[in-house]
């Protein structure tokens, strides 16, 4: 049992337990009266607003908000007195409190009903929001930024979920795609490929999505929207998120120019290269002319010994069958050449097969044994690489031993008749094939080493000086170098190494 | 010398040319050797060749030109004619003046290249009948005695038989019986002829 003592007691300790926790509590806690007068006052509140409790006792709580606010709360009470309709009570909401100063300030506000004796009294719990809201918005702008940058970056940029379709595009990427906000979402990326680059863009995401690598490149073509056709480098890595699949997250850089760029440099080199086979061929006019001549005489000695032979009472039959399969061979050999010359003029796309380097080399021999024959230079081959496959345009690669063939022979004007010879080698080193020209002239002096492959640079008394350009214009498009030493004679040598293709 | 030991010689380097031209001489009954350089030929050249040489102009190594200059330093004379492709006239020019027979444009009509031949080879039997005589002439003056080797000088300066016996102290008469012995000797008819044979051996 109690006594009314106990009670007393009891129920002053609740009050004091109570006034402890109001006076502790982090919010603020604001009791009012039905009319709104303001009868607790905790010192979190007093914080908060910047009064003292004494300052708003009795006063209406409308002194603590804006007034648009504090117009509108006495009709509120009413109202709720009323008809019991709760705009607040209970709920809670994020409203504008205002300090003793004036300031306004975000708060977020929950409202309790207490019954007493005394009468309905509404209890309010205050938190003030503006370290909160300063951060959220520091937080959102940060996001706009962000949004912004990723909006006006001049790269598109693509999110996309597992295994490829998108979430989100950048407008760069929507307006190099030429597609409207909101298109690409939910289209698989496959799909704006254009041809079989399909298996290298999902190897690539599998291997990212396994572990290998943070970031892949692919070069790719891409379809717009009006079905032109882009080059692009797609660069994608992973985000990984919580409890879900990693984001993939794309950039893709156009390449289209570059990639017109470099075809317009390869078609004034090939223009370039072709016009140097013109101009080498119109300086070997006479040589080659030679070179057909060669099995022209044959032909016409033993088609003549052969009437001759007929006219004989006795037939030779051997030597006649002689002469008709010396003269078909002969006729063969013409024609090859003027094969060659033609492979070598016709003006042709630049197309890369697999060859035979040493047929290369005897193809050109065939081309320049008039002009070696009439500078009285031998030519000795010493071909060791078998099969000596390499990826090359073969005409071009003709043109390039051409050239350096003719050099050497140039070269040996003044070198004893007897000494006059270029030994072609070829041999694998270093994973490369290579394929040196040794002459036994003087070599290139040392201050010309320099400048030896320069356009317009010449040694010769009439020389364009496009030869050794152009040359390694073209050994250097076939991922190769060409390059100038001494050899052991003193003589030049010119090395051109090429990568090995394996088979 | 005779006739049949003339051969034609081919350099050519170019096998097929070189192959083409043995088989058209030989349709020709004309006896071939062929050689595939310059430095082969040097090597294989007997001392006292006779025929002709046919040889091509360019070659690698030593040139047709160049051979025909080592020929001339090792007083080789066999007639060359040269083949030549078009566009070395220049060099064929240069030739001729160096003492070749002809030349000739390939590809060729057998006839042509047959008639230069015969020609070279015409002149060569005529070198060396020439040549022939002259070793006859040696040895019939390598008969004369000192005393009619001087009397045959001084009639070949043109000195009379009267001028020649003052100066060698002789009496005209002996002068006379010398004089008459060297052209019996020497198988000369007439002062002509005897002037002819002292200027063939360079004693003049």
């Amino acid at each position: 049992m109690t006594t009314p003592e106990d009670s007393a007691r009891s129920a002053s300790d609740l009050a004091a337990r109570y006034e402890g926790l109001i006076e502790a509590a982090v919010d603020g806690v604001v009791l009012i009266d039905e009319r709104g007068r303001i009868e607790v006052f905790n010192p979190a509140a007093e914080r908060i607003f910047g009064y003292a409790a004494e300052d708003v006792a009795g006063h209406n709580i409308t002194m603590l908000m804006p007034q648009g606010d504090a117009a509108r709360h006495d009709a509120h009470l009413d109202t709720y007195h009323r008809t019991g309709r709760r705009q607040i009570i209970g709920i809670g909401r994020e409203l504008v409190g205002r300090r003793r100063n004036g300031d306004l300030f975000p708060m977020d506000l929950s409202v309790g009903e207490v019954a007493s004796s005394e009468g309905r009294k509404y209890v309010g719990f205050v938190r003030d929001l503006t370290q909160r809201k300063r951060m959220e918005d520091t937080i959102r702008a940060r996001e706009d930024e962000l949004r912004e940058v990723v909006d006006n970056v001049p790269i598109g940029i693509f999110t996309a979920e597992l295994p490829g379709i998108i979430q989100a595009a950048n407008p760069a990427l929507r307006r190099l795609l030429r597609y409207e906000a909101g298109e690409l979402a939910g289209m698989p990326f496959i799909r704006l490929l254009s041809g079989g680059d399909y298996r290298q863009l999902t190897a690539m995401i599998t291997d990212l999505t396994n572990g290998a690598g943070a970031d892949r490149v692919a070069e790719l073509r891409i379809r717009r929207k009006d079905e032109a056709v882009l080059d692009v480098a797609l660069h994608i890595g992973l985000v990984a998120r919580a409890n879900t699949t990693p984001l993939i997250v794309g950039m893709v850089i156009d390449r289209t120019e570059k990639v017109r760029s470099e075809e317009v440099a390869r078609q004034a080199r090939e223009h370039l290269a072709h016009v140097g086979r013109l101009t080498t061929l119109g300086e070997m006019a006479s040589a080659i002319a030679h070179e057909i001549n060669q099995p022209l005489t044959a032909i016409a000695n033993h088609a003549q010994a052969a009437r001759r032979l007929l006219s004989m009472t006795e037939l030779d039959v051997e030597t006649l069958r002689d002469a008709c399969t010396q003269m078909a061979e002969q006729a063969l050999r013409a024609g090859q050449v003027v094969r060659r010359i033609r492979a070598f003029v016709t003006k042709r796309e630049s197309s890369k097969e697999l060859a035979d380097l040493n047929e290369i080399v005897r193809s050109v021999l065939e081309l320049a044994a008039g002009d070696a024959r009439e500078a009285g230079v031998r030519v000795e081959l010493d071909l060791q690489i078998s099969p000596p496959t390499v990826l090359v345009d073969p005409v071009q690669l003709q043109q390039v031993c051409l050239n350096l063939i003719r050099n050497a022979i140039d070269a040996m004007g003044e070198t004893a008749p007897e000494k006059r010879a270029i030994e072609i080698s070829s041999s694998e080193q270093d994973g490369l094939h290579v394929l040196c020209f040794d002459d036994h002239g003087p070599g290139i002096a040392p201050a010309a080493r320099d400048r030896l492959f320069y356009p317009f640079f010449t040694t010769k008394a009439d020389g364009m000086g496009m030869g050794l350009s152009i040359s390694q214009s073209i050994v250097a498009a076939h991922g190769g170098t060409l390059k100038y030493e001494t050899n052991a004679h003193g003589g030049a040598r010119f090395i051109i190494a090429l990568p090995i293709v394996a088979e | 010398m005779s006739a049949d030991r003339e051969v034609v010689f081919v350099v050519d380097d170019d096998a097929a040319v070189r192959s083409s031209l043995a088989m058209l001489l030989k349709s020709m009954a004309l006896t071939v050797d062929t050689f595939e350089s310059a430095n082969e030929f040097l090597q294989r050249l007997s001392a006292d060749p006779s025929g002709c040489l046919v040889l091509d102009i360019r070659m690698p190594g030593m040139s047709g030109i160049e051979l025909q200059q080592q020929l001339k330093q090792r007083g080789c004379p066999l007639p060359i004619i040269f083949i030549t492709g078009h566009g070395d006239v220049s060099m064929a020019v240069h030739a001729m003046r160096e003492g070749a027979v002809d030349f000739i444009e390939k590809p060729f009509r057998d006839q042509d290249l047959l008639d230069r031949i015969y020609q070279a080879l015409a002149r060569d039997r005529q070198r060396r009948r020439a040549a022939d005589e002259t070793v006859h002439i040696k040895e019939r003056f390598a008969t004369l005695t000192p005393r009619e080797h001087e009397v045959m000088q001084r009639v070949a300066r043109g000195q009379a038989n009267k001028v020649i016996a003052i100066e060698l102290g002789l009496s005209e008469r002996t002068v006379e019986i010398h004089r008459a012995r060297v052209m019996h000797k020497t198988g000369a008819r007439s002062l002509a002829e005897l002037l002819g044979m002292v200027a063939k051996l360079g004693l003049a």
